[in-house]
């Protein structure tokens, strides 16, 4: 198991655990506070929207094209900007800090 | 009184509903009714992931089971609404039980249109109606398998990429002119089937299927011009309508769906209905409209759950749509309308394209082809209802965030 730190999108700080190998998306819609990831995980939508941490951010590999483009012109696009269905964890993501974007 | 809000229908909108009812503070029961004896799963896969057998069942789950528990949502699995008694407040179920309810939300989707031939109801002839449907189909795409999938729109398509991706042989029949009729833009439509005929699946056009044949087991596919196909397995896909015919008796107002109002409240105010089965005038859309997507699944889902909680949001969402067939994706957002004007932009060093549906400078529809970033910014465009330049839409060197 690994712990990853989210903030959710009304600053509350919460800490998760995770399986490496779990899809972050995954993870994170099932909570309350989480992401709705309306298309499942397909990188269709941009409503799994997170903004990982600068420190953890070359921890990734970096956004393919068409995440890219689903992003880029999103008002809350950032340097830290991922689809967090993209995003599959490793045991090197233990600690992992991450803030949730706003739905658009 | 009871505060109990029974939502009927345990797919994409149902689930949905519940899960707002909670993360809304709704602390009286809530019981949600599915007439499948599956953990509640999304069905987008189905057609892809679970038939090219890349998915295990269980990823396709909506939420883990123990989700429900831990939320208090009563979860009432193989179970289906038989009739409701609005002036009671009461429905009764399938299993003979009766519920009272505070508040009803119908999510009861749609159901398929079966094809009136003689020989569909043989062994080998599928529907893709559920998670049961797909796993039995998907061990039948074997390499060299024949398939005949009859009905070119989305799940027909999909289907037959997946099945050609398996080294199936794959027949596509189609009574009209072309693929995807009812919803892609010609010239996306025909890039589709060109783009299937290339990889080796084979399309007639304007035919009907006069009978499937076999001996308990399908065999072959006549068509109405006499030809006869041999097949090992039929997946039929000739639309779905919204799953109403249990409220006949009710005092519900319904048309082709449940009509809703702006507020996705039908003509009784305790009662509520959300996606497929779902009929209502969108302020982006022309006329009544039945939208079959998750997108509007999940949105009116959550529009609902805070409706009952006391709000009164209005829907007004683009819609929004996907569909993957092979490595091509299909990315669309609102409808276009007749009488519109198709802008096509295009990118020349990805071969990614994409069609604008304008009236003047408004915005109406969206349809990309591995162009993700087109389809973002229509789908804002037609949202904000801003005015774009067709010229700028066009130039593929233009950028099209300027138009935001």
């Amino acid at each position: 198991m690994i712990t990853i730190n989210v903030t959710d999108r009304d600053g509350q700080l919460h800490q998760v655990q995770a399986h490496p190998n779990d899809k972050l998306m995954e993870v994170l819609r099932e909570f309350d506070w989480g992401v709705a990831a309306i298309c499942g995980g397909m990188c269709s939508c941009a409503t799994c929207h997170v903004w990982v941490a600068e420190a953890w951010g070359d921890k990734f590999p970096a956004r393919e094209m068409d995440e890219e483009e689903l992003l880029e012109f999103l008002d809350g696009f950032k340097p830290g900007s991922r689809l967090s269905c993209q995003l599959e964890l490793r045991d090197q993501h233990d600690g992992l800090v991450l803030e949730l974007a706003p739905d658009e | 009184m009871v505060n109990r809000i029974v939502i009927l229908g345990a797919g994409q909108a149902g689930v949905q509903v519940a899960i707002g009812l909670r993360q809304g503070g709704f602390n009286g029961e809530v019981v949600l009714v599915g007439k499948e004896t599956h953990v509640p799963y999304q069905r987008p896969p189905l057609s892809k992931q679970i038939l090219k057998k890349e998915w295990a069942a269980e990823r396709c789950q909506l939420r883990h089971l123990e989700f429900y528990e831990q939320h208090q949502i009563q979860l009432l699995q193989g179970v289906s609404a038989r009739a409701l008694d609005a002036a009671k407040q009461q429905i009764v179920l399938s299993d003979g039980s009766s519920w009272a309810y505070s508040g009803l939300a119908i999510c009861t989707g749609a159901g398929l249109n079966r094809l009136p031939v003689p020989g569909a109801e043989l062994a080998g002839v599928y529907y893709l109606r559920d998670l049961d449907e797909a796993l039995e189909l998907s061990a039948q795409l074997r390499q060299g398998a024949r398939l005949a999938v009859i009905g070119a729109g989305y799940i027909g398509m999909e289907v037959a990429a997946s099945a050609r991706s398996l080294g199936c042989e794959v027949t596509v029949i189609e009574a009209q002119d072309e693929i995807m009729q009812r919803s892609a833009v010609p010239a996306i439509a025909s890039y589709l089937r060109e783009f299937h005929a290339q990889q080796g699946v084979r399309i007639v056009l304007r035919s009907g299927v006069k009978q499937i044949h076999g001996d308990g087991r399908v065999q072959s596919v006549e068509l109405a011009n006499g030809e006869t196909i041999a097949v090992d397995g039929v997946m039929i896909g000739v639309g779905v309508r919204p799953e109403i015919a249990w409220l006949a008796d009710s005092a519900v107002q319904t048309n082709r769906g449940v009509r809703v109002d702006g507020h996705c409240r039908s003509n009784i105010e305790n009662i509520y209905a959300a996606g497929d089965v779902a009929e209502l005038e969108h302020p982006l859309l022309q006329g009544w409209q039945v939208l079959e997507s998750v997108q509007n699944a999940v949105s009116q889902g959550n529009l609902v759950a805070a409706n009952i909680l006391g709000g009164e949001q209005t829907y007004t969402e683009t819609p929004w749509f996907w569909s993957e067939q092979y490595d091509q994706r299909l990315q669309m957002a609102g409808i276009p309308r007749s009488g519109d004007t198709l802008i096509r932009r295009e990118h020349p060093a990805t071969g990614g394209f994409s069609y604008f549906a304008l009236q003047g400078e408004i915005m109406h529809g969206v349809q990309s082809i591995n162009a993700a970033r087109d389809y973002m910014v229509g789908r804002q465009l037609i949202g904000k209802q801003t005015p774009a330049n067709p010229a700028l839409l066009a130039d593929h060197t233009s950028n099209l965030k300027d138009l935001l």
